[in-house]
């Protein structure tokens, strides 16, 4: 199968949404069309009677919230929309969690040089793969990314019991940081699929060899 | 500290077994007994082998496993490491009720998987439901994804009480508590009466109904005498903390593979433990505290 762009998918999505909506409410639809102005801060976007950012479907947009270069460029690629979708949903977002509190950089940047100048912003590109951290800096990646803010879950950590160490209790361990875990950009753990359940013991049939 | 055999039960053992043998020649005539295994059959208890008897008692058993299962096996008797006492902990507000250990558990240790013998049973209730006593609890929970709203899922296994009422209970001497803390089943001195499974308040003892079926190609092949060796039909079982693996220094296997990491281990004698920080930190409590078992399996918030 071809895979459909995230964006292709949405308009597709919308419109038919649109098409539901406007059977609905006719009146209401045409009205709303209407009264989206294109955005002058957010060149692409509009602003819904509402004064909020939308896109040109009407979705709004809280990532314009934070008024941030780093968002709005990333949101227009295709290969990072998805990032910043999730990270839109997250706690983090609506905690003003910005990308820039983890990576560092400018969000106020006028072009891509300012917002990333690695001398003067600090800008952190984590591109170490983790397999390749060393052993002893994995808690200073932790901490940097995730527990300058989480400071009791960081603790709990670090002493073994928030997240997970593996190999031997009494030597060497691996020690799992939270992005092992956590997605960064969406840090709500997933739900799981669970294994299945144990067989109840009214349908525990002996096998035959041991019937008779 | 040595492994000091309990005379007295070796006592009763002895006396148990000379009438058992003359029941067993009255059965034996009439070709019920006939895959009786007699030089297992009088072999010495765990506790009282010498290295000689322990080391060919090992080979046997080797060669028996590897025979019938077409793989190598090692049997290991491997001691408890001197200061140890092993606790475990589990993380009541991370458990997501995927039973991941169970099936982790199954693997590593042997369990038999028709019948199905689990060692883990993983128990789902209401919030807000009484649920010390875990009568309005459920096993056979099966929803497409989990962590399940208004749930939550306390796993349960071994709780390596320190008054054991499995030990206490047993006719035989087969079932006893080890110097690390360790409760551990000598599966050829089990006689199967099961009392130990009556007296266990944690449901946490296993019998094997009928001879346990493994896929030869699943079986784990890294064994420990008191621990995952294949068992035969008739003998009770169950949790070892991984008696194979802890005692290597090694993580219980449903701990390395709990995806939220829920799971703690470690040794209670050592202050830099997770354990000790995990009791000293934490709001902790062990199921069914009242009974005075004194259970080494600490649950927490
Ligand atoms: C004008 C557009 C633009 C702006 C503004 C921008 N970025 Fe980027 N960013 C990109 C592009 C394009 C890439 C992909 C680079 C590549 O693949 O070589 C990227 C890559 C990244 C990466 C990953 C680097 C890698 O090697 O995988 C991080 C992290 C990042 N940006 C963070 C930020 C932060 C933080 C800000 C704000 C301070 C920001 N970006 C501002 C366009 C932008
Ligand atoms: C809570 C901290 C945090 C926040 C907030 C955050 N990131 Fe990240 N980001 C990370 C971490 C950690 C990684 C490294 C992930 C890895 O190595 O798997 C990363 C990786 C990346 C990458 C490279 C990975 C990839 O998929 O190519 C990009 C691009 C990126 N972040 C962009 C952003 C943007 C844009 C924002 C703001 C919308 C943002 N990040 C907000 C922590 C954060
Ligand atoms: C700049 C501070 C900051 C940083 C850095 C940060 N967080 Fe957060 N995080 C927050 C805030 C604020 C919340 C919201 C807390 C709340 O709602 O109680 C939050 C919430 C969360 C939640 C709960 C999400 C939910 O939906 O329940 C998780 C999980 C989390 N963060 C993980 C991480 C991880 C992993 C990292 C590192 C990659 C990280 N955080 C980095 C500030 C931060
Ligand atoms: C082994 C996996 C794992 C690792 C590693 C891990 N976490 Fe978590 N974390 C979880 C789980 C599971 C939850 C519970 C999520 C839930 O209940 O929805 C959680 C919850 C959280 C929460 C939300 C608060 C709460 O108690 O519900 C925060 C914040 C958090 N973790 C931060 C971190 C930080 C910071 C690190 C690294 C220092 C980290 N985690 C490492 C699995 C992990």
């Amino acid at each position: 199968m071809v895979p459909i762009p995230a964006r292709v998918a949405r308009s597709a999505l919308y419109a038919a949404l649109a098409c539901l909506l406007a059977l609905s409410f006719p009146s209401a639809w045409g009205q709303d069309e209407e009264e989206l102005v294109p955005s002058k801060d957010h060149p692409g976007y509009f602003v819904n009677p509402d004064g909020e950012i939308v896109d040109e479907f009407g979705l709004l947009l809280r990532l314009f919230e934070h008024e941030s270069v780093c968002v709005r460029c990333h949101y227009e690629k295709e290969k990072y929309e998805k990032l910043v979708l999730d990270w839109d949903k997250s706690k983090h977002s609506k905690n003003k969690v910005t990308c820039e509190k983890c990576h560092g950089g400018n969000p106020k940047g006028a072009n891509v040089g300012e917002a990333k100048n690695v001398e003067t912003t600090n800008f952190q590109v984590i591109n170490t793969p983790l397999d390749k951290l060393e052993k002893d800096l994995v808690p200073q990646a932790a901490f940097k990314y995730c527990g300058q803010c989480h400071g009791i879950k960081f603790r709990d950590w670090s002493f073994g019991i928030h997240g997970k160490r593996t190999g031997y209790w009494n030597g060497e361990k691996e020690y799992w940081v939270c992005i092992l875990c956590h997605n960064p950009h969406n840090p709500k753990f997933q739900k799981l699929e669970p294994k299945p359940a144990p067989i109840p013991p009214s349908k525990l049939a002996l096998r035959k060899k041991d019937e008779k | 500290m040595k492994n000091k055999p309990d005379n007295k039960k070796q006592m009763n053992r002895r006396g148990f077994m000379k009438a058992a043998t003359a029941g067993m020649a009255g059965l034996a005539t009439q070709g019920c007994v006939n895959n009786i295994n007699w030089d297992r059959f009088f072999q010495s208890h765990f506790k009282e082998m010498d290295k000689e008897e322990l080391k060919s008692t090992l080979a046997k058993l080797e060669k028996e496993y590897s025979a019938k299962y077409g793989r190598e096996f090692v049997v290991k008797a491997t001691a408890p490491m001197e200061g140890t006492l092993f606790g475990y902990g589990l993380d009541l507000s991370r458990c997501i009720g995927c039973r991941r250990c169970v099936y982790a558990c199954v693997g590593e240790n042997n369990q038999s998987r028709d019948p199905q013998i689990h060692w883990i049973s993983v128990m789902r209730t209401k919030m807000g439901d009484k649920w010390a006593d875990l009568e309005n609890s459920t096993r056979y929970y099966d929803p497409a994804l989990v962590p399940e709203e208004g749930y939550f899922y306390m796993p349960i296994g071994c709780q390596m009480c320190e008054q054991s009422a499995c030990v206490k209970v047993c006719p035989t001497g087969a079932t006893w508590k080890e110097p690390d803390g360790i409760v551990v089943v000598d599966y050829d001195w089990c006689i199967g009466c099961r009392y130990c499974m009556a007296a266990c308040p944690y449901g946490a003892r296993h019998f094997n109904l009928a001879e346990p079926d493994i896929p030869k190609d699943e079986i784990n092949t890294n064994t420990h005498y008191l621990g995952n060796r294949p068992r035969p039909k008739g003998v009770v079982e169950k949790c070892t903390f991984c008696i194979q693996r802890t005692r290597e220094g090694k993580y219980p296997a449903c701990a390395e593979i709990c995806p939220v990491g829920a799971r703690k281990f470690g040794n209670l004698l050592d202050p830099e433990s997770e354990m000790r920080y995990l009791l000293e930190h934490k709001r902790v409590f062990r199921l069914k505290e009242d009974l005075n078992t004194q259970p080494k399996f600490y649950y927490f918030f």
